[in-house]
């Protein structure tokens, strides 16, 4: 939760376009896309639907290469896909074959973690969410949201230092994503000094989850604003929407959110 | 804190989950049962028919009659054909589904990692599937001899292109997604292909390991059929010759009877391997 300004950045996209090209038709994604996501915060994005915030994920991952401009990873220029950084994608993209102690033990596995030692933390977190009990079950066994948690804690089980998530409570109902928005927080909350990006369309989830909101403008994708989020922590989600300065905060961001999803239009 | 609405939530989905899957399984058995009986049922009211007919409708000479296929099979039993007959046959697929199953593995791994050269073979890859291969089998004589070699190669033909072609299709169909995945989750190249290329590809491998078994053993019966001194398809063709129908319906009905155990004995194998999938999923129908 602290936030280490003197350290420096963690992350940093320094003005980076990326075009993507498909039968002739030249789309710009980013375009002159600067942002510095420091060491141990909570950064939410948000913006229209359209506009870029995936595939700043897939570039800080790496998994997509800029056209123009660098990314660094603590101060250093990174290609390639970034193995200190977990991913957690919208689809829970568990794996089918593996019953939930395989998924979460996957990250572990293949990098070389005992067991035993695996096992072991598997079952602890698998524990800390509420799913004992569901070690044996696959996938197709699990609700949406059991399926969110497995992948949030098969991401967190390698501890990487920074987590991506791209839209993880998207597609599920609005209690279920109460209870998984605080669980969240709680696992972040325990883990000082792990930095997460957070893309959402929601604007109440980012500001209740994030220490600051970056909002982004329709395509092509820039910074319109950054937001501070002057909310003390612990925070608790489910009564949130009921603090004035939560409510003050959303209605100043949301008029600026609303021109660029009716540019968009 | 919220811990406690949290906690109780998986508990009423543990129970959807549970109680969901445990019920499937009570209420499959009990329709697989239902259905195993109908099934004896009707292969019984096929073969009752077939005795009544067998005289009055039909001639005999002609169509034979399940007593006298009876009487037939258990002097075969005794003498011992039936029982050389059938090795030889089994031998002959077995061999060639032994060899030819591994071999098409790996050469389906071995073209999806090279696009290029699946694009530059591919029309040749559909003309050859769209041959009825077992047309060859006059050639396989010619090329092998007529001893159990030639079936071997004709059964190893057969499977080949099946498990082939499937397994190239399924590692090209896995989602690029789980291997994303894996690759960010620290997944070396030989890791990703291991734990995530071929569990994703095992459904479409294992489904064309499936239906190899019985066309590696119609390749040898139609090989022995084409020309050969022994095996299921040299009695069928032996006894159809001499008009002997009852020796002919016999081995029939014995190739009848091993299909049918080698699909039982395969159902459960696929059942087993592809238990993550859900229920709906599986191949094995369930009415």
């Amino acid at each position: 939760m602290t936030v280490d300004v003197a350290a420096g950045p963690v992350l940093r996209l320094d003005r980076v376009d990326r075009v993507f090209e498909s039968r002739g038709l030249r789309v710009v994604a980013l375009q002159d896309f600067s942002l510095e996501v420091r060491r141990g915060e909570f950064l939410s994005i948000v913006g229209p639907s359209g506009c870029g915030k995936s595939t700043v994920l897939n570039l800080l991952v790496g998994l997509l290469a800029p056209t123009a401009g660098a990314i660094y990873f603590k101060d250093r220029q990174h290609r390639g896909i970034n193995t200190e950084i977990g991913y957690v994608t919208q689809d829970d993209n568990l794996f089918p074959w593996r019953n939930v102690l395989g998924n979460v033990e996957f990250g572990m596995e293949v990098r070389g973690a005992e067991p035993d030692q695996r096992r072991q933390q598997a079952e602890r977190l698998i524990a800390e969410v509420g799913l004992a009990g569901f070690e044996r079950h696959y996938r197709y066994e699990l609700s949406g949201g059991m399926r969110q948690r497995v992948n949030i804690i098969r991401t967190l089980s390698y501890e990487p230092e920074v987590m991506l998530m791209d839209e993880p409570f998207g597609p599920l109902d609005a209690q279920t994503r109460l209870q998984l928005q605080s669980q969240l927080l709680r696992l972040w909350e325990e883990r000082a000094g792990m930095t997460i990006v957070f893309i959402t369309h929601d604007l109440p989830e980012a500001i209740g989850l994030a220490d600051r909101v970056v909002v982004m403008t329709h395509r092509p994708g820039r910074i319109k604003a950054i937001y501070p989020v002057p909310i003390p922590r612990p925070r608790d989600i489910f009564s949130l929407q009921r603090d004035p300065a939560f409510r003050d905060l959303h209605d100043g961001i949301w008029a600026v959110l609303e021109d660029e999803m009716r540019a968009d239009t | 804190m919220a811990t406690r609405e949290m906690a109780r939530q998986p508990d009423v989905a543990r129970a959807e989950a549970d109680g969901g899957v445990r019920m499937e399984r009570g209420a499959a058995l009990r329709s697989a049962l239902r259905l195993g009986v109908w099934q004896v049922t009707f292969g019984l009211a096929v073969l009752a028919l077939w005795e009544w007919a067998s005289g009055r409708l039909l001639d005999t000479f002609f169509v034979s009659k399940p007593s006298l296929v009876a009487g037939f099979l258990w002097q075969s039993v005794l003498n011992g054909t039936l029982a050389r007959d059938v090795g030889v046959t089994m031998r002959e697929t077995a061999a060639g589904y032994l060899l030819g199953a591994p071999l098409a593995i790996l050469c389906g791994f071995l073209l999806a990692q090279a696009p290029r050269a699946a694009a530059v073979l591919n029309p040749y890859i559909l003309a050859v599937y769209g041959v009825p291969r077992i047309a060859l089998a006059p050639l396989f004589l010619v090329w092998f001899g007529i001893g159990e070699n030639s079936k071997v190669f004709l059964a190893l033909m057969m499977t080949f292109f099946l498990t082939f072609v499937n397994t190239f299709t399924g590692i090209n169909t896995v989602d690029m997604g789980l291997k994303n995945v894996a690759r960010v989750m620290g997944a070396s190249g030989t890791q990703v292909f291991w734990k995530v290329v071929l569990p994703a590809a095992s459904p479409w491998i294992i489904a064309g390991l499936r239906v190899s078994i019985p066309q590696a053993l119609v390749a040898a019966v139609v090989g022995e059929l084409v020309m050969s001194t022994a095996g299921l398809g040299y009695r069928i063709g032996l006894s159809t010759q001499t008009f002997n129908i009852t020796g002919a319906m016999s081995g029939v009905l014995v190739l009848m009877l091993i299909v049918i155990l080698l699909n039982l004995a395969l159902d459960r194998v696929e059942a087993y391997l592809l238990r993550w999938r859900p229920p709906s999923e599986l191949a094995a129908d369930r009415s």
